[in-house]
């Protein structure tokens, strides 16, 4: 049996499709993978998506997927989507994020093996791969030949057989061997059923019009199209035929699929014109009403193909009317995909061919305003900008307030329109982040304070995770005191993921809990760095003993501030911190204690060394993110010990501009708390001179060294050496671990060589 | 006296007698043919008819996987893939998990996958198949069975080749006693240690694993130095392939 419902199987063949959605993905990270907190999605909006649909837009963002675009579109635009559309596009954006596989051609198959079982007497059935491999110069690719409704409509068919002659009837044998022979063709070969003349001469009048039907089928999954248009064509002029209805709708359906198979796309066209003419026939054929509905389907496939840029017009303009659209997911899908054939893929190779873009491209406001938002030129700028001065609707609002400097001279009329916007438009969180940024760029930091902490104060239940971040990090940056800093500096993340596939898919609630316990604030990037690169030591654990900081990242901060404050040599805020430490991580009491007793500079370095090195999740940085989450004591499985001399950075958050060269993140320039301006000069010294000292095993190296060098006499001498040696496997390296990870070892071995620590240092490590 | 080590100590598994292993520092002869680069060449259209098939081999996605509860999804490639005449070609299956409905990782729809993995090795001019597989720690064991059950159903004159992330080939080896050909190290995307990884192999330190030791796994936009010439190299690329492209991968590898 052929398919009434041929569609997203021929799209596939049809349009070139953007590598955003297809399957399965290889361009993500390759692991391991590590549950990481989302403060700000990038790829989409917030979940559940549902809400967005419904108009909680949050801050709309260029590099969002162009689905999300059309719905806040025509949200922005006053034309709310209806319940169905929201869940058609939904379902558009589920498909898609979760690469949902098309068709569910294995249970039809199935469902079919399964009925022909009530045939007794029939041998087992073979394999049926709906998937038929093309033929040379195409022999790597394939396409689905038997489509589900295929299997379905032959179970209806043999279901009405069976009613009609009985399961055990020559009829229904002769017929089921023929469907056999029918799907025989789905995966490889040329296997048509002989005529009914050729079998017997006892087949009933119907039996012979399924068989003449069942041979036309055959050549159609053979790929013999022209020989199945023609006997289609013959089985629509037989007024005895059962299949005489659809009959022509199948003709034109062999013509679009010879078409979409071609070599070439243009050697395809005349065939696809065929199919355009033969379904318009079809739909004016009052006798053929049963197949219009699909009919109308492949015409649009047909169009899609043969007419690309006017399909687009035209779907552009039943997506932004309300209701107007019979199939909103489809023409979602549709309208997107076109997109990407005129558009290419994003490539930051020079030679990559992009298409041609056609000049009427922008001629509809939808795609105009879609294009334009998701271009960072000055030349889109300037085009929103325009276009909001001409007719002041919400999306161009947006769109140019994204994209306006706070020092151009629109900015005062785009921040006088933007006060006017309401706090329950779907445009409000882009507006509010939007007109932040102008006030700061504009050096009103005062008034951008106010604006801030008024929405904050007002709108904070209304705003995404997602905007709510943003704005956060906006107030961060204009923070006069620490107690200001720490309120927008610790944040809510709006997800978890591990992000395997770089799809921000959220990850299961239990795994997450695993993971972070009972944590739920947490610091993103910016914030990070604030502490790490623009705070000196002082000003860190006058945060650590912070009641405005949850208790997770008191920990964290306190346990940064004296590490740092160590290996600088800031004593008085080192001994505030250990005394702090103590209280919150008992098992460090006993090392911490004896820093405090040292009465030497040389003897403070080394106790805070080795309690360094017997805890290996010590740093002198606060984590972005969830941070290491092996026990501080422990050594973690995948390296996350003994730190690097810069400080880490996860890719995502709203400090980072995702990947830069080799993975690693990019980051934004880092923007200085106003409250942190006058100690600048302090923290970039205190920084560099943490840089200085080189990554912590080549540090622990050299103490120890040193150490046992004066102190051999200090039973901690040969434990500190064996640990710095454990620390240059273990924890983060660069070119000059190898000498001193083999200066402790041959030390250790020379000066300790019958202790227990020598023994257990069995090698030295580069 | 001591020893410079990468990562000694760390726990190996025991090898497991099986009468399919191999000798992974022995490469089958189908893979030895290979050219030194080959171009991965992944569900999207692809068009390289353009290259020089004695130097640049293409690893072209044949099969998509997905295991979903019990069962088994197959997609083979429904993307074009315009290739030269005499091309060498490699057949890769990539092996996803449903996130919705975990799989039961159980024996038959190990069995189904070895099938579908292994019927690769029908397609025109393939001898040589690589399976595309990031098993986390607790999918591991089936994937160790999955590989020996795929190693056994395909002939001998058919090569078997897996991607590895690069800690599977330093300290979280595993993969040393498959019954494999190589494991394709994947220095791109490297989450965790990558970079400290990274820079060792940068400072000439090469995997524990002698699987590893055949070939590395690059990415375009990732670009590596100190990569020995003389292993194949597989290089993806999240752009369209072009001549360009080719030709400056090609000449970093003389």
């Amino acid at each position: 049996m052929i398919p009434g419902n041929p569609y997203k199987a021929i799209i596939a063949l049809a349009l070139v499709l953007s590598v955003s959605f297809i399957l399965p993905r290889r361009t993500q990270a390759c692991g391991p993978f590590f549950t990481e907190a989302i403060f700000v999605y990038s790829k989409h909006p917030d979940f559940p998506l549902e809400n967005f649909a419904a108009g909680k837009l949050g801050v709309i963002t260029p590099n969002w997927a162009r689905s999300y675009l059309v719905a806040a579109y025509r949200n922005l635009a006053g034309i709310p989507l209806s319940e169905n559309e929201a869940k058609a596009i939904k379902s558009v954006w589920d498909d898609r994020l979760h690469n949902a596989w098309e068709s569910n051609d294995e249970q039809a198959i199935k469902k079919w093996t399964e009925a022909r079982k009530q045939v007794p007497g029939l041998a087992a059935a073979t394999t049926i791969n709906a998937y038929r491999n093309r033929e040379k110069p195409h022999e790597y690719e394939s396409f689905l030949n038997c489509q589900p409704d295929a299997f379905d409509n032959a179970e209806a068919t043999l279901d009405a057989r069976i009613k009609e002659f009985g399961a055990d009837s020559q009829a229904v044998r002769s017929w089921v061997g023929a469907q056999d022979t029918v799907f025989a063709n789905c995966s490889e070969g040329q296997h048509i059923p002989v005529s009914a003349a050729s079998e017997t001469q006892d087949l009933p009048p119907l039996l012979r019009a399924d068989r003449t039907y069942q041979i036309a089928a055959a050549n159609f999954y053979a790929t013999n199209f022209d020989e199945a248009t023609k006997l289609f064509d013959s089985i629509a002029q037989d007024k005895s035929s059962p299949w005489r209805g659809k009959a022509a709708y199948l003709a034109a359906r062999a013509m679009l699929r010879k078409g979409s198979l071609a070599d070439k796309e243009d050697d395809g066209r005349p065939a696809l014109a065929d199919a355009e003419t033969r379904l318009n026939a079809v739909l004016k054929d009052k006798l053929a009403t049963a197949a219009h509905e699909a009919a109308a389907r492949l015409l649009n496939l047909a169009r899609l193909r043969l007419h690309p840029e006017e399909k687009l017009h035209e779907i552009a303009h039943l997506l932004v009317k309300k209701e107007a659209s019979p199939n909103f997911k489809q023409d979602v899908w549709d309208y997107t995909v076109l997109l990407d054939k005129f558009l290419g893929e994003d490539s930051e190779d020079e030679q990559t061919k992009k298409p041609q873009r056609p000049s009427g491209l922008t001629s509809d406001d939808l795609t105009d305003w879609v294009l334009t938002f998701e271009d960072s030129s000055t030349a889109a700028a300037a085009h929103s900008l325009d276009r909001w001065k001409k007719n002041k609707s919400l999306p161009w609002m947006v769109s140019a307030i994204s994209k306006a400097s706070g020092i151009s001279p629109e900015a005062r009329e785009l921040l006088s329109a933007a006060a006017s916007v309401d706090h329950s438009s779907p445009a409000f969180a882009s507006v509010a982040y939007h007109s932040a940024r102008l006030l700061i760029e504009g050096n009103r930091a005062r008034d951008a304070r106010t604006m801030l902490d008024k929405t904050l104060a007002v709108d904070r239940q209304n705003l995404s995770p997602s905007a709510l971040n943003l704005l956060l990090a906006q107030r961060m940056t204009l923070a006069q005191n620490l107690d200001e800093f720490l309120h927008s500096a610790q944040r809510v993340p709006a997800g978890f993921s591990d992000d395997s596939d770089g799809r921000e898919i959220p990850e299961e609630e239990t795994s997450t809990k695993e993971t972070i316990k009972d944590a739920r604030l947490f610091f993103d990037v910016d914030a990070a760095n604030a502490f790490n690169k623009s705070m000196p030591a002082s000003i860190i654990e006058e945060a650590a003993n912070s009641k405005a900081l949850a208790p997770n990242l008191r920990r964290d901060v306190a346990q940064a501030a004296f590490v740092r404050a160590t290996m600088i040599d800031d004593r008085v805020t080192a001994n505030q911190a250990a005394v702090f430490l103590q209280g919150v991580y008992p098992q460090l009491k006993e090392f911490l204690t004896a820093y405090l007793k040292a009465t030497t500079p040389e003897a403070r370095r080394f106790a805070a060394v080795f309690v360094s090195l017997k805890f290996p999740g010590l740093r002198p940085y606060v984590s972005a993110g969830i941070g290491r989450t092996t026990a501080l004591e422990e050594i973690d499985s995948y390296r996350d010990n003994y730190w690097c001399a810069e400080p880490p950075t996860p890719v995502s958050g709203s400090g980072a501009q995702g990947e830069g060269e080799e993975g690693q993140p990019k980051l934004k320039p880092l923007r200085v708390p106003e409250f942190l301006q006058p100690t600048q000069s302090l923290a970039a010294t205190q920084f560099a001179a943490l840089q200085a000292l080189g990554t912590a095993p080549n540090y622990f190296c050299r103490l120890a060294i040193a150490w046992a060098e004066k102190n051999p006499a200090d039973p901690r001498a040969p434990e500190a050496l064996h640990l710095a040696v454990r620390s240059t496997r273990y924890g983060c390296t660069d070119d000059q671990t190898g000498r001193w990870s083999k200066a402790a070892y041959d030390l250790l071995h020379k000066q300790y060589p019958n202790t227990t620590w020598a023994k257990a240092t069995k090698y030295w490590f580069k | 006296m001591g020893a410079s080590v990468i990562g000694a100590g760390v726990t190996f598994r025991p090898g497991r007698a099986r009468s399919v292993r191999r000798n992974p520092k022995a490469i089958s002869p189908g893979l030895e043919r290979m050219p030194r680069v080959m171009l991965w060449a992944w569900e999207r259209p692809t068009d390289l008819r353009f290259i020089n098939p004695n130097e640049t081999g293409v690893a072209f996605l044949a099969r998509s996987i997905r295991l979903s509860s019990d069962e088994v999804e197959v997609r083979p490639r429904l993307q074009s893939l315009d290739l030269p005449d005499a091309a060498m070609v490699m057949a890769v299956a990539r092996v996803e998990m449903d996130a919705v409905n975990k799989p039961a990782l159980s024996a038959r729809q190990r069995e189904k996958l070895a099938e579908a993995i292994a019927d690769m090795a029908k397609l025109p001019n393939v001898s040589n198949i690589q399976i595309d597989f990031d098993a986390t720690q607790s999918e591991r064991a089936f994937y160790r069975d999955l590989i020996v059950d795929v190693r056994r159903r395909l002939p001998d004159t058919v090569s078997l080749s897996i991607t590895a992330l690069a800690s599977w080939c330093t300290f979280d080896d595993w993969i040393s006693d498959l019954p494999i050909d190589e494991a394709v190290p994947m220095l791109f995307r490297m989450a965790g240690d990558g970079k400290q990884i990274a820079r060792r192999l940068d400072a000439g330190d090469d995997f524990l694993s002698p699987a590893c030791r055949h070939s590395y796994g690059v990415s375009t936009d990732e670009p590596r130095s100190s990569l020995a010439t003389t292993r194949r190299l597989y290089v993806f690329n999240p752009d369209q392939w072009t001549e360009s492209s080719v030709h400056k991968i090609v000449e970093s590898r003389k």
